[in-house]
């Protein structure tokens, strides 16, 4: 794997790694594919300016959340956001049953959404997720576990702690 | 796999527009700047030449100046004079400054001054260091230093001791206070410790944000907003959207530029300055714009989304009061509860209501009065405390509307708020009630 910056191998490995990764973590705060596209595409350009460098591929990834998250967090408090209404129809293949999971995550308060995502889908633990966010551990898990209550009551089911 | 991953698993990147992201970073990758990289790599074969040359350098010019140039008789032939060393090293910003009295090694007798120390720090048996905070203050560090100097006496003026002063205007700029800290045996008792500790004040530096481009901290960004050449950062306080309107002062201003990780360390230099995009900034009613201000920020469905921003940093603290009176606990209490360190951790909502307010107005009554540690100082002794056996959370609900402000404590004695990151030692017999209440309760 030739990951020298800018080559097109490496850029051929930042966007099969993480790509699905950023469109995922996008889409929770922007709920629509169009806007979480232009976010990754925002988040790999900054990568490639700015050169960080990384402890290991860890650092990476958390480095690569954040900048996604801010981003997505800057989008919707923008003006330009707020006066705009996203295009309908995401083409997400997806059956009812997942689409029901999806919406009723979507349906979170925006400060529990990236928490829940991160926890159940990047199976990061409450520390790590601390350290992405920059928000207190005590407050991660308080916010997941009111997240989880709000779930099961949207879902009408328990759900899953691991 | 669990129920979400399984679901948005199909949220993903489709190949269409990986191929079009590919296309359009190799595109604006031509376009990028493309300087080398800041950093410069030598050959460790002339790394170690020019260590070496320099070396050489510094031991002649040493005997030159003993061989001609010294007025001390002493030290003919001397290259090197560890009390002149120590000397030096008290007056230089970059070593640890050292105020030892005596030369009788400090772990023997630390437990004999301990009412003492308010009026003897420069004459007791402590070992007191005071650090530069640009330096990591670990203990293993001030024990390092514990050798050289054990024979030197060295007082440091009492200005050096105090806080630095609030005169700064420079917030964002990197700083050289000198902040008291002590040096712990690491097989010193904590009991003893805590005795010989118990009218330090600590201080909490000013924030500190990078100056210069360190990519490694990118990933750490704090929310914060610059009012008043402070900086608020987000407090771990939630506030309920109904409750929103009770806390609402008086409109401050708006945040006015969105800075991020790769903002410039200049752009954090003007008010309301922010990385939490654009919103209303307002003062908090009941408590000190000082300490706390505030955004609500509208949401679709007509509530909204309060946060409190907490400014604790550039601060004393001498005793618990000096910080929790900020909070204003007292007689304001609504409800409280405690978990377990495995409940919380795993996040499973388990917890345990406190229903006993007299243990609880003990329990902040006792905060008030306790003393405040420096991490770097306690941790080292503290160990491991994450498990049931050594730790447990209590959060409390007041009855102004904020909610979850919770407290670790220790079995050890010591109470950790989230912010500042200090270690509060408060009364022995009331830690013991409060542990052995909570303990029963959670077994009940």
């Amino acid at each position: 794997m030739n990951k020298v910056y800018g080559t097109k191998n490496y850029i051929h490995y930042l966007i099969e790694k993480y790509s699905d990764m950023l469109i995922r973590i996008s889409y929770s705060y922007m709920k629509n594919l169009s806007d979480a596209e232009d976010i990754t595409q925002d988040v790999f350009i900054k990568f490639l300016e700015k050169r960080p460098e990384f402890e290991n591929i860890e650092h990476e990834k958390a480095w690569l959340l954040r900048i996604a998250i801010n981003l997505s967090k800057d989008k919707l408090k923008s003006a330009y956001f707020k006066n705009t209404a996203p295009l309908e129809g995401d083409f997400i293949d997806t059956n009812q049953k997942d689409d029901e999971t999806i919406q009723a995550v979507l349906s979170l308060p925006l400060k529990y959404r990236s928490i829940v995502l991160l926890y159940y889908y990047e199976d990061y633990s409450i520390s790590e997720i601390s350290n992405i966010l920059n928000i207190k551990e005590s407050t991660i898990g308080s916010q997941l576990s009111r997240g989880r209550k709000l779930l099961k009551s949207i879902l009408k089911e328990d759900f899953e702690y691991e | 796999m669990n129920k979400i991953k399984d679901s948005f698993s199909k949220i993903k990147a489709s190949d269409e527009f990986k191929d079009k992201l590919e296309k359009e970073l190799l595109n604006t990758q031509s376009t990028l700047k493309t300087t080398p990289s800041k950093r410069i790599y030598y050959k460790p074969s002339i790394v170690a030449a020019s260590i070496l040359f320099i070396l050489l350098g510094v031991v002649s010019l040493k005997l030159i100046m003993n061989t001609f140039g010294t007025d001390d008789t002493n030290l003919d032939g001397i290259a090197y004079n560890p009390i002149e060393k120590s000397n030096k090293e008290d007056n230089n910003s970059d070593s640890f400054l050292v105020d030892n009295s005596t030369n009788e090694k400090e772990e023997t007798n630390n437990n004999d001054n301990n009412n003492n120390n308010d009026n003897n720090n420069n004459k007791g048996n402590d070992l007191l260091v005071y650090a530069d905070k640009s330096e990591p203050n670990s203990p293993e560090k001030s024990l390092s230093t514990k050798n050289d100097i054990s024979s030197v006496n060295n007082t440091p003026n009492e200005k050096e001791k105090k806080a630095p002063s609030e005169d700064s205007k420079d917030i964002i700029s990197s700083h050289t206070e000198k902040v008291p800290f002590r040096s712990i045996s690491s097989n010193e008792p904590i009991n003893a410790i805590t005795n010989t500790l118990s009218d330090n004040e600590v201080y909490i530096p000013k924030l500190e944000l990078p100056t210069t481009g360190d990519i490694k901290l990118a990933a750490k960004m704090i929310p914060l907003i610059v009012y008043k050449e402070k900086i608020y950062t987000r407090s771990p306080i939630d506030i309920h959207s109904k409750n929103a309107k009770n806390f609402l002062g008086k409109k401050l201003g708006t945040t006015n530029l969105s800075i991020n990780e790769l903002s410039s360390h200049s752009e954090y230099s003007t008010d309301f300055t922010s990385n939490i995009g654009v919103t209303d900034v307002y003062s908090v009613n009941g408590y000190d714009e000082d300490f706390r201000i505030m955004t609500n920020i509208p949401l679709p469905d007509g509530t909204s989304y309060p946060e409190f921003y907490d400014s604790l940093n550039g601060l004393s603290i001498k005793t618990g009061e000096d910080f929790f009176r900020k909070l204003k606990l007292h007689n304001n209490i609504l409800s409280a509860k405690f978990q377990t360190f495995d409940d919380w951790n795993s996040g499973n909502g388990i917890s345990y209501s406190i229903n006993d307010f007299n243990l609880l107005n003990s329990f902040v009554d006792s905060l008030d009065k306790s003393i405040p540690y420096l991490p770097e100082n306690i941790e080292p002794l503290l160990g491991d405390y994450g498990n049931n056996e050594n730790c447990k959370k209590i959060t409390l609900n007041l009855k102004d509307g904020c909610e979850n402000l919770t407290f670790t404590v220790l079995k050890s004695g010591y109470v950790y708020y989230d912010s500042p990151n200090v270690y509060f030692k408060i009364d022995g017999t009331i830690l013991e009630e409060i542990w052995d209440k909570l303990s029963i309760m959670s077994i009940n």
